[in-house]
């Protein structure tokens, strides 16, 4: 049963993650280029914000613009990851009421979609880093573990929210509300400061650790970012087991 | 091989109409899973709700099909919404050996940017298939499907007809062990619900249990041999297809208006013959098929000694088609008007009309001035009655016709 669930997972979320990119790219005219653009925007934006001096943000350890880049790629894996399973979930909605299959290959073909995106952007990154003269560090690749945190740990709160917002569709606006706040108060297009909030905020350490890795080639905050992978871990557990026993529920409710 | 595969037992399901409080049960019902004393059985309703199903047991061997039918809104998809797990159960319990196929909506799943091809892959990992058993069915899911021609052409390109050749074929091939179909052929041309029949034919004879729901009797008693009739959540009828395709058709098909008054017209120079009732009766007690009745009209009346006709009229049950009628009186049998009190009588030998419901209207006409002077049906409720005949395969197929009268044939 249980490998059985994981084959399904693996061969249908596949297959759902290239439907999905087929079916985005067959009509579309510039492809890929809208993963590029959204973090593409931001980075110009807030670049010249910063440059006017429109907006004053203390010294940051590498250029602004790289600084700013990395951050919002960096925050636009949490943020998809956030939004992933109830956005898979509603748009495939009439499935859930027709076909019965694992549901969870839905979320992977999301999150594989998550990390492509990632992964396209990174080669954004890469020559706008070489322009402006921020050498490769070595710790690079291993950003991977900060991106996979961003990524469970967005998965798991959005996950713990899918059953209620499949049914109630303020639960999506609330979300849509809260990752616009949660960017701000997210060190994201500024260096850290030591206010309450972002003290609070579990996606800081995450991120700058990522974002430490990335282009500085620190571990910066690791305590930090192991607590909270590590409640990443049960939240996701404890999520999963919910939206199991919920989804029945959920499909009943939706289709009479 | 005779263990069942299929054993539902006193399932039951509670629904309620009202969006606010379908959303807010849901929540409790998901909340209430995680109570530390949560019962398994709710046999209670909360406000609004209703039994979609209630109280429904069956079970199914290898090579055995059931059909469901009833009206809409029976409770039929969702019952078969409940044994392929996509909704819960409040109370019963569903058992199912071996893989389950489910054809609850042709085509669910289809990305209409995607070619047929793409989607085949597509919807066989949904229904469980890896990719290498794809590859092997490929070819013979296009070639049941028909879909030579247009297999790569995007689905959103398809006729409705195609896609469900096309989801049909995939669920076909996969060999499911149970295999549940709802109301899904209707859209098929003959030829392909033909296929269809036939492999359902065949995927039974070769040791699957079917499901059947459908409104298409013809199908059902083709491929099931055994039957239920759902209505409003419970098991109406249960037995061979045959009765219950029958049993169906006599209590659903004819549903009898009564829009009228039952009053007589009052007795007076205005009204001066009035028609109190017309019955219509058997000496077996039962109408029956090709078996005599005998009609009988009771009158009063103020005129005396006129000479008239009379007749009747038999109409569908729900008064919208007259079969038939004839009059008495024009030929060698004469009629008179009694004052006071009287009774007009005739017999039909043999009767014609197939099992259903009819009406009987009757009027006396005055055989001088050809007018009616006392009717009977139109303005006040006619005579409703019933002709019954056993359970058979002549009867149901007069009944998928819809036909109203069986005529005597000399069969060579």
């Amino acid at each position: 049963m249980k490998a059985d669930l994981r084959v399904a997972v693996r061969e249908l979320g596949w297959r759902l993650f290239v439907r999905n990119l087929h079916a985005q790219y067959r009509q579309s005219f510039l492809g890929l280029f809208w993963g590029l653009a959204p973090p593409l925007a931001t980075t110009i934006l807030w670049t010249y914000l910063h440059a006017f001096e429109i907006i004053r943000v203390n010294e940051t350890s590498t250029p602004y613009p790289v600084f700013v880049l990395s951050g919002t790629l960096l925050w636009q894996v949490f943020a998809d990851a956030l939004r992933n399973p109830l956005r898979q979930l509603s748009t495939s909605a009439y499935l859930l009421s027709k076909i019965s299959f694992p549901t969870e290959a839905l979320l992977v073909a999301g999150l594989a979609q998550v990390a492509l995106d990632f992964c396209i952007r990174v080669f954004l990154l890469v020559p706008i880093m070489l322009w402006f003269q921020v050498p490769l560090p070595i710790t690079m690749p291993l950003a991977v573990i900060g991106v996979g945190a961003l990524a469970l740990f967005g998965t798991s709160l959005g996950l713990l929210l899918t059953p209620m917002g499949l049914l109630y569709r303020d639960v999506q606006r609330i979300l849509d509300m809260g990752v616009l706040f949660w960017f701000f108060i997210t060190p994201v297009i500024y260096p850290a400061s030591d206010t309450m909030l972002t003290r609070l905020n579990p996606v800081s350490p995450l991120l700058q650790t990522a974002r430490g890795l990335l282009v500085a080639g620190e571990f910066v905050h690791p305590v930090l970012f192991l607590t909270v992978l590590l409640f990443s871990v049960l939240l996701t557990i404890i999520s999963w087991v919910i939206y199991r026993v919920a989804l029945p529920h959920v499909v009943e409710r939706m289709s009479p | 091989m005779n263990s069942p595969l299929v054993r539902v037992r006193h399932l039951a399901k509670r629904y309620t109409r009202d969006l606010n409080l379908a959303l807010r049960y849901g929540v409790q019902d998901i909340l209430s899973e995680f109570a530390p004393h949560h019962p398994n059985e709710c046999r209670s309703l909360r406000p609004h709700e209703f039994w979609a199903i209630k109280d429904v047991s069956f079970e199914l061997r290898r090579g055995e099909a059931l059909g469901i039918i009833g009206p809409n809104g029976a409770g039929k998809s969702t019952l078969l919404k409940l044994m392929n797990g996509l909704i819960k159960p409040d109370a019963g319990q569903i058992e199912l050996w071996g893989r389950v196929g489910a054809l609850i909506e042709l085509g669910a799943g289809f990305a209409p940017v995607l070619t047929g091809r793409e989607n085949i892959y597509i919807n066989a990992s949904l229904l469980g298939l890896s990719r290498q058993e794809t590859d092997a069915l490929l070819a013979p899911i296009i070639d049941f499907a028909e879909l030579q021609d247009a297999i790569d052409t995007p689905v959103q390109y398809y006729s409705s007809g195609m896609r469900l050749r096309l989801g049909y074929a995939i669920a076909a091939h996969l060999h499911p062990d149970i295999l549940l179909v709802d109301e899904v052929l209707a859209v098929g041309d003959l030829a392909f619900r033909n296929k269809c029949l036939q492999h359902m034919q065949r995927y039974l004879s070769h040791g699957g249990a079917l499901v059947l729901v459908s409104h298409d009797l013809h199908l059902v008693q083709a491929v099931c041999q055994r039957a239920l009739l759902l209505d409003q959540g419970h098991i109406a009828a249960a037995g061979s297809a045959v009765e219950i395709v029958n049993h169906y058709f006599a209590h659903y098909r004819q549903q009898i208006t009564q829009p009228k008054s039952s009053t007589s017209p009052v007795l007076n120079h205005g009204n001066p013959v009035v028609i109190d009732r017309v019955s219509i009766e058997s000496e077996q007690g039962m109408i029956s098929t090709r078996k005599p009745v005998h009609i009988t009209l009771q009158y009063r009346s103020l005129l005396k000694d006129i000479p008239i006709f009379w007749g009747f009229s038999i109409w569908t049950g729900d008064q919208s088609v007259c079969i038939t009628g004839n009059g008495g009186g024009m030929e060698e049998k004469r009629y008179t008007l009694k004052q006071g009190e009287g009774a007009l009588r005739c017999t039909i030998p043999h009767l014609p009309l197939v099992a259903g419901h009819y009406a009987l209207r009757a009027q006396i006409i005055d055989a001088t001035t050809m007018s009616p002077i006392a009717r009977y049906g139109w303005e006040n409720v006619p005579t409703l009655f019933t002709v019954n005949s056993p359970p058979g395969v002549l009867n149901n197929i007069h009944a998928m016709l819809g036909s109203l009268v069986e005529i005597e044939t000399i069969w060579h």
